[in-house]
């Protein structure tokens, strides 16, 4: 027989399970050698015994009413799992509501930005495939030749000089509401002229513009040299489908253009708060049904 | 034998009409089972009035969801929602904690003793008392307990379940039932200690010896 032994955590769950001959016949075997090798052991399963006897001593109550139910009760029983279920419902649209007022505060921001980008690129790309086919095409390019002296500093196709060796042409020159470098960085708004004027003198536009870029070109050579060499700046090009007539785009346009999803998005927040309070409501008043 | 069979085919007959809505064929079902679902009840949360909750919470939701009761043992399955509504009356307690009602004196403002410590015990019977306190030593061992080890101290060593039914009441593994319960007894014999002047002398193992 072996002195004393620290039990391990199995072995006294083997013992334990032993006291309620809950083992099976391999665990009982090892049981019973553990028994008779250390008295520890012994002494452990006489506590257990010990313990369980003494938990035994708890009486067993009668109950003090019987539990039968009534349809009533059942009926009533309701109440509190639909309370239940209006209390999530309440925090469910809590959270949608936030998730949506968060989303409105970043959108206008990103909308913005989003459509200054698009605006960006659609110019670059229109610009890209103009200078490609410009010349079949005819594609009006519009250069910088700044004559009034709200046209602010300009610089054109001949590398700044502008304006000043072109005085014939200086009072039919439109200027662009959006300038586009030939290297696509800088985008620049300038305070566009009114649409009316615009249309007055959209008629002599194709002329002019039409014959200033050839006499350009042949100065400078090949058109898509010139946009390579990023030697000179481009202002920007008319669409042929709009007449030569750059349409204004600016952030009061692009706000006017979201306009519709910033309704839906109060519609979503109406409801989502009227469902929030509503489910809420309906909660609290079941609670005090039940009561 | 044929006794015991003839309860389990009335109970199987009084479950079916009682999945037909047949509320008396469910009472005759709560009558049998509802001093265990009381018992498990008031020793997992220690309150009368919360386990009589409990209890009839049980035997309300056992009704409403009848429909998912695939056979088996009817009592386990009971006996498993009212461990939970237990847990959920225990939770309660934890979130609320009830103040008992101090009476107040009139005069003086201070606060009066408690009723239940003014009890004139003088002409109850020794071994009475003994028993009475014997029990609250006990359950207060018990209450110490975390639940899980709680309802399997009481489901083995109070109610007399094998590990087998325990395993599914509890809805857990027999090997984790039995680990559970090793260790729910190592507990309780660490906490008896403190009581084991209170301990009737058969239950000590050496006098001057603790348990």
């Amino acid at each position: 027989m072996k002195k004393s032994k620290q039990l391990s955590a199995r072995e006294l769950q083997l013992l334990s399970a032993y006291l309620d001959s809950e083992l099976s016949d391999k665990d009982r075997k090892r049981v019973e050698k553990l028994l008779s090798d250390h008295p520890a052991a012994s002494y452990s399963l006489e506590k257990l015994r010990q313990v369980k006897s003494v938990i035994k001593l708890l009486p067993i109550h009668k109950v003090p009413r019987n539990f039968t139910i009534s349809t009533e009760e059942v009926s009533r029983s309701l109440i509190p799992g639909l309370a239940g279920i209006l209390r999530y419902a309440s925090a469910v649209s809590a959270a949608l509501l936030a998730v949506v007022l968060a989303f409105d505060f970043i959108s206008p921001y990103q909308l913005a930005a989003g459509d200054l980008g698009l605006a960006r690129s659609a110019a670059e790309t229109t610009l890209k495939e103009k200078t490609i086919t410009g010349v079949e095409e005819e594609a009006p390019i519009i250069t910088w030749h700044p004559t009034t002296s709200d046209a602010g500093e300009g610089f054109g196709i001949e590398g700044g000089r502008g304006g000043a060796g072109d005085s014939d042409l200086q009072n039919e020159m439109l200027l662009p509401d959006i300038i586009i470098t030939p290297s696509g960085d800088q985008t620049e708004e300038i305070p566009s002229i009114t649409q009316e004027e615009t249309t007055a003198e959209t008629e002599q536009l194709p002329q002019v513009v039409g014959e200033q870029p050839q006499a350009d070109y042949e100065k400078s050579g090949q058109e898509s040299k010139f946009a390579e060499d990023e030697s000179g700046p481009i202002l920007g090009i008319r669409p042929s489908e709009s007449q030569g007539i750059i349409e204004p785009f600016d952030e009061i346009s692009a706000a006017v253009v979201e306009a519709p999803e910033m309704i839906s998005l109060r519609l979503i927040e109406i409801v989502l708060a009227g469902s929030m309070v509503t489910a809420a409501l309906f909660a609290g008043f079941l609670r005090k049904c039940k009561k | 034998m044929w006794e015991g069979l003839g309860k389990y085919m009335d109970e199987a007959v009084l479950i079916r009409n009682a999945k037909n809505g047949n509320l008396d064929a469910f009472n005759h079902l709560v009558l049998t089972y509802q001093e265990q679902v009381f018992n498990l009840a008031y020793r997992m949360i220690n309150d009368d009035m919360a386990a009589q909750d409990a209890t009839q919470n049980t035997f309300i939701n056992a009704f409403q969801h009848l429909k998912s009761f695939r056979g088996g043992s009817f009592r386990a399955w009971v006996l498993r929602i009212a461990a939970n509504n237990s847990y959920d009356e225990l939770r309660q307690k934890k979130r609320k904690p009830s103040q008992p009602l101090t009476a107040v004196d009139a005069e003086s403002g201070e606060e009066m003793d408690d009723p239940i410590w003014l009890e004139d015990n003088r002409n109850l019977p020794e071994e009475y008392i003994l028993k009475k306190e014997l029990e609250e030593a006990i359950q207060c061992c018990i209450d110490q307990l975390p639940n899980n080890f709680r309802t399997v101290i009481i489901l083995v060593d109070i109610q007399g379940f094998g590990y087998q039914e325990a395993s599914r009441i509890a809805g857990s593994p027999i090997g984790t039932i039995r680990s559970r319960l090793a260790r729910a007894r190592l507990r309780m014999q660490d906490c008896l200690q403190g009581f084991w002047e209170l301990l009737p002398e058969k239950f000590r193992l050496n006098p001057g010896n603790k348990l």
